[in-house]
């Protein structure tokens, strides 16, 4: 599924929203750490042999009759990272026919993270998750490379299980570039808290695409008595009550307060988005995501 | 109408009960649905109570309604059924408000299976169930109306047998058992409410009786009413009472022989007890005049002379006693006793300083100026031209009220409280008053004047006692001058009661006295105006408070109410 040419051309004004100043490998157009070559003036220093003559200050070799090496501020790379959800628990939607399903929506939402990215000369890394935290698919940094999201995300058979802590922890543990790391999941899952708390201690810009299904939300469900099954566990939990169902009903607006409190404490860019309901791809990315700071 | 019989109920509570065990599986029967996440549900769950023990508490609470409702489809025809198989007892209450109703009682008993229980003083059996009717009269015979102070302790006893107790009354019991009023709705019932007999201060002597007649009924009735004496008939009358009221009749009768009365109704009617009242004679004798003067005055005793009834004495002022109130009148004739008398006495221009009012001046050939003709003795009486020779003026004293004065000052003065005194001031003989024909009417007033109150013995009318008072020291005979029997009283008994309305002679020891007895007043019956209303002794025949369905159904209701708030849905 690509996307929309539309769409394509209106992501390529956006960038990536970034609170901290972080550092790239490579020349691109995000402001960087390093002193170096570049447009906005930062500093001078001493000129040593060896300095290429061209940033010399020949003006203020004139003033002061000292060689002084201009210092610019590098725009590099920004190191992007997607956390993407594949546990089974995503493909629930409002229904088996439906389109809507979770998986897709963060499919959708990873590729045009990451076309934003690209067009920016940006670091796009994807890192899929399920049980276990998958191989990494490192994007050359071309707006045509964005294909490969979707290809990546489609094609990979990962153990079941949804254990978003263990995936934090395996991203931390392995050598990468501080950046933005962005999570995209239905929170399905115990420990999702101290995971995003994980990746904050690790210096990175944290966002969050929330996505659930409407059935999660509004609880449709019709009867006196329930069996429920886990989507990835298939463990049942027996016997839950209409009254149990009701209860939780009304508990989840509260969770979602918690969740919204939970970000805005710890600065990370939230959105939480139903699926099915938007079905508008564009008011998802255009509107959302930079109305939360995903985007800008 | 029987609903369901037992058989049919438990069948109906086995479907119902295995439904009810069906439906609870069913719904303990789960959909099955796949969720993204147990983890919120978890948190739910974990705050569970015992579900399944409050679903099996909800499902025993279910069954035990389902069996209560059964039981109530059974429950009163059940109750009816025993009603009918369980002996019945009739407890008849024997309060004298019975009396008359009492005669309804044969009709209602007789012939039946029921026993009869009579709760008068004490509670009797007068004859057990099943019994025959020979016994069932033979036991009627013994139930009288009296006192009536254990009806609770008779339905008590019933239900210690076992029997179902149907109380026979003129009242709601006010116990919680099946009553029915006996002898109601029997139309036409007619009754002597009261007889009273008294002497009249009238010459001649003559005697007050005043009959109150009830009419029952519902329609206006013409009452032959019969008044006797135990000597003579003394007549008979037709009072017209309207229906539901009751009409008082007087009649003044000469003195006859006997010593009671009795007003009798003499039409049949349901209840022909209180028909009749009976009442004693009172005494009757002439009017007892004396004379106390020393000069013979020929006026005075002629004009008493023509006065039937009147016993007529002279005596001189020298023999002069105190009759001590056994005369009517004393007349003192120029005189004046030294102690005033108790008596009613007449003053004719006594002496100087004598008299209750004593002369203090004298006025020769006067002219009356004031007569007050409002006082019962001149009312009527034509005095306005008597002519005196001379009049003796009197000293009004407290308690006098001016009769007739001249221009000087009173001449004549009463005192109408006791003892009664009339002075007149003059000489009747040097007057021409006793030439009038208002000389013997001023004394004819003078008499009534003086007898009114004395003499006036009322017989005991009807309610005023219920049975004989009788002095605990000694035993007594009571014996009906009626025909009603003889009892004895032993001693230490100091009210007889249940005695029939009649007349009766009571002696204790040397002593022997005269009553008379009715129906007590306050506790007459009020019958019923007519129509039977069978619908009422139906009603009254169903047991009080609530049947035992009612509370099933009640309590089925309260055990689902309890099941909705355990069972969770």
């Amino acid at each position: 599924m690509a996307l929309p040419s539309e769409l394509m051309a209106k992501l390529e004004l956006l960038r990536v929203a970034t609170r901290r100043v972080h550092s790239g490998r490579y020349a691109a157009r995000t402001r960087s750490r390093r002193l170096g070559a570049g447009i906005d003036f930062a500093d001078h220093r001493t000129y040593t042999p060896g300095d290429d003559l061209k940033y010399v200050d020949w003006t203020l070799y004139g003033r002061l009759e000292q060689l002084m090496i201009r210092l610019s501020e590098e725009e590099t790379e920004l190191p992007v990272h997607l956390l993407v959800d594949l546990s089974r628990s995503m493909e629930h939607g409002v229904g088996p026919d439906s389109a809507d399903t979770k998986s897709l929506v963060a499919r959708t939402s990873a590729a045009a993270l990451s076309y934003v990215a690209l067009s920016n000369l940006d670091q796009v890394t994807i890192w899929p998750f399920a049980g276990t935290l998958g191989p990494p698919l490192a994007l050359p940094r071309k707006r045509s490379s964005v294909i490969k999201v979707w290809d990546h995300l489609e094609s990979l058979e990962l153990p079941g299980g949804s254990d978003v802590l263990g995936a934090a922890k395996a991203w931390v543990q392995r050598p990468h570039q501080r950046g933005v790391v962005v999570l995209i999941s239905d929170l399905a899952m115990e420990g999702w808290d101290k995971a995003l708390e994980m990746l904050l201690h690790d210096r990175n810009d944290v966002g969050l695409v929330h996505l659930q299904a409407p059935s999660e939300v509004q609880l449709p469900l019709k009867g006196e008595r329930f069996d429920l099954v886990d989507a990835e566990s298939g463990e049942v939990l027996r016997g839950v009550t209409r009254a149990e169902v009701e209860a939780l009903r009304a508990e989840l607006p509260k969770a979602h307060v918690e969740l919204e409190r939970f970000c805005r404490r710890r600065g990370i860019a939230h959105v939480s988005t139903v699926t099915g309901e938007p079905t508008d791809l564009e008011h998802l990315v255009l509107t959302l995501f930079r109305g939360r700071g995903l985007l800008r | 109408m029987s609903l369901l019989s037992t058989g049919q109920a438990l069948g109906l509570f086995a479907v119902c009960a295995l439904a009810l065990v069906i439906l609870f599986l069913l719904r303990r029967k789960s959909k099955r649905i796949v969720v993204a996440s147990l983890v919120p549900w978890r948190l739910v769950v974990k705050r569970r109570v015992n579900p399944l023990w409050r679903a099996l508490i909800a499902l025993v609470l279910q069954i035990l309604a389902v069996a209560l409702g059964c039981w109530a489809l059974v429950a009163g025809p059940e109750a009816q059924e025993a009603l009918a198989e369980a002996p019945t007892f009739f407890i008849v209450d024997t309060s004298a408000s019975m009396g008359p109703r009492l005669q309804a009682l044969p009709e209602r008993v007789l012939g039946s299976q029921a026993g009869l229980v009579a709760a008068g003083e004490e509670v009797s059996l007068v004859f057990a169930p099943g019994s025959s009717v020979a016994r069932q009269q033979a036991g009627l015979l013994r139930v009288q109306a009296g006192q009536s102070q254990s009806l609770a302790e008779a339905v008590t006893l019933a239900r210690a047998l076992g029997a179902q107790p149907i109380v026979l009354t003129d009242q709601d019991p006010e116990l919680d058992v099946a009553w029915e009023l006996l002898g109601q709705g029997v139309a036409g019932d007619l009754a002597v409410l009261s007889l009273q007999a008294s002497a009249g201060p009238g010459l001649p002597p003559e005697i007050q009786v005043v009959v109150q007649v009830a009419n029952n009924g519902s329609e206006d009735a013409e009452i032959p009413v019969l008044l006797r004496s135990s000597e003579q008939e003394i007549g008979q009358s037709t009072l017209t009472v309207p229906a539901g009221q009751s009409l008082s009749q007087g009649f003044v009768i000469e003195p006859i022989l006997g010593t009671w009365l009795s007003a009798e109704i003499l039409v049949e009617d349901p209840f022909p007890s209180n028909n009749v009242a009976f009442g004693l004679l009172p005494q009757v004798r002439p009017a007892r005049v004396r004379i106390v003067s020393d000069a013979p005055n020929r006026y005075l005793r002629d004009a008493f002379g023509v006065m039937p009834g009147v016993e007529l004495q002279e005596v001189s002022a020298s023999r002069y006693v105190d009759p001590q109130g056994s005369v009517d009148l004393l007349i003192f004739d120029r005189v004046a006793p030294r102690r005033l008398p108790q008596s009613p006495a007449l003053y004719i221009d006594p002496p100087q300083g004598a008299g209750p009012f004593p002369p203090v001046g004298v006025a020769q050939e006067p002219a009356f100026t004031t007569w007050d003709f409002s006082h019962p003795l001149l009312d009527g009486v034509a005095l306005r031209h008597v002519e005196v020779e001379q009049l003796s003026l009197l000293e009004a004293r407290p308690g006098a009220r001016l009769l007739a004065a001249s221009a000087e000052g009173p001449v004549a003065l009463v005192r109408d409280q006791e003892p009664k005194a009339v002075v007149l001031g003059f000489d009747v003989t040097r007057s021409d008053l006793p030439l009038t024909v208002a000389f013997p009417q001023l004394l004819y007033k003078m008499l009534i004047w003086s007898r009114q109150g004395m003499d006036t013995q009322v017989a005991p009318s009807i309610g005023t006692d219920a049975g004989v008072a009788l002095d605990p020291g000694a035993s007594a005979l009571v014996r009906s001058l009626t025909g009603e029997g003889e009892w004895t009283a032993r001693a230490g008994t100091a009210r007889l009661g249940g005695l029939p309305p009649g007349v009766y002679t009571v002696q204790q020891g040397s002593e022997q006295r005269l009553l008379a007895l009715n129906l007590p007043a306050e506790e007459r019956p009020t019958l019923g105006s007519g129509e039977a209303r069978p619908e009422v002794a139906q009603a009254a025949l169903l047991p009080r408070g609530r049947p035992a369905w009612v509370w099933l159904v009640l309590a089925a209701s309260a055990l689902l109410l309890l099941e909705f708030v355990v069972a969770e849905r």
